[in-house]
């Protein structure tokens, strides 16, 4: 398992537990409280650290970043159709509402969520193209 | 099925004194996955590293890899 694939799976993992902290927050207050267990997404910054290059192993070579690039690629797209789907969601929702504002707070979530959707699709998407099967990379 | 780049990497390890993945890939500086995939026809390589590989067997790249039109 090279780095990446390692480095995806832990984005995957407190991504998730991040989301579902939120899920369960979001049972006990309905206040931006529910939020603070996005707070977990910091430990993201140390992935430089824990996943380090080893000295003398072949780790990425040229087929790894054709991965990397493709993820990259795929995770952009994704967090801007989310970017984009959520901005219209709100507007779709201010609008049934007949509401003409609308509160300021939700434009760094939606920023943030796309964010989230980046990190998750690219993590995702290196996962299965090392999954085995997917177009011709294997593990 | 579209067009593909088969190759003889497999049958030229075994020639060679069966030299492991792991050996070749070393020589060629990528990983042993990628030879893997290479071997099983699952990745095509750059043109630097068909030339690596060929290099390694001391053969002309053509005869390592070899183009098939529409898989035949």
């Amino acid at each position: 398992m090279n780095t990446e694939l390692k480095s995806a799976w832990y984005t995957v993992v407190v991504v998730v537990i991040a989301l579902l902290g939120c899920l369960l927050m979001s049972a006990y207050t309905r206040t931006m409280a529910a939020f603070a267990p996005l707070g977990l997404l910091g430990l993201l910054g140390f992935t430089p650290i824990l996943f380090r290059k080893q000295d003398g192993k072949i780790d990425l070579d040229e087929r790894d970043l054709e991965v990397v690039q493709k993820a990259s690629t795929v995770g952009g797209v994704c967090s801007y159709l989310a970017f984009v789907v959520g901005g219209m969601l709100l507007w779709g929702v201010h609008f049934y509402r007949g509401e003409s504002q609308m509160n300021v707070h939700l434009i760094p979530l939606l920023i943030f969520g796309g964010a989230i959707v980046l990190y998750l699709s690219r993590s995702v998407f290196i996962i299965s193209q090392y999954s085995g099967k997917a177009l011709g990379i294997d593990g | 099925m579209g067009d593909q780049v088969s190759n003889k990497v497999r049958e030229l390890r075994f020639e060679n004194e069966r030299m492991t993945q792991q050996a070749l890939a070393e020589l060629t500086g990528v990983s042993r996955q990628t030879i893997i995939s290479i071997e099983s026809n699952r990745y095509t390589p750059s043109l630097l590293l068909a030339m690596k590989i060929a290099k390694a067997f001391d053969r002309a790249v053509e005869e390592v890899f070899s183009y098939c039109e529409n898989g035949q």
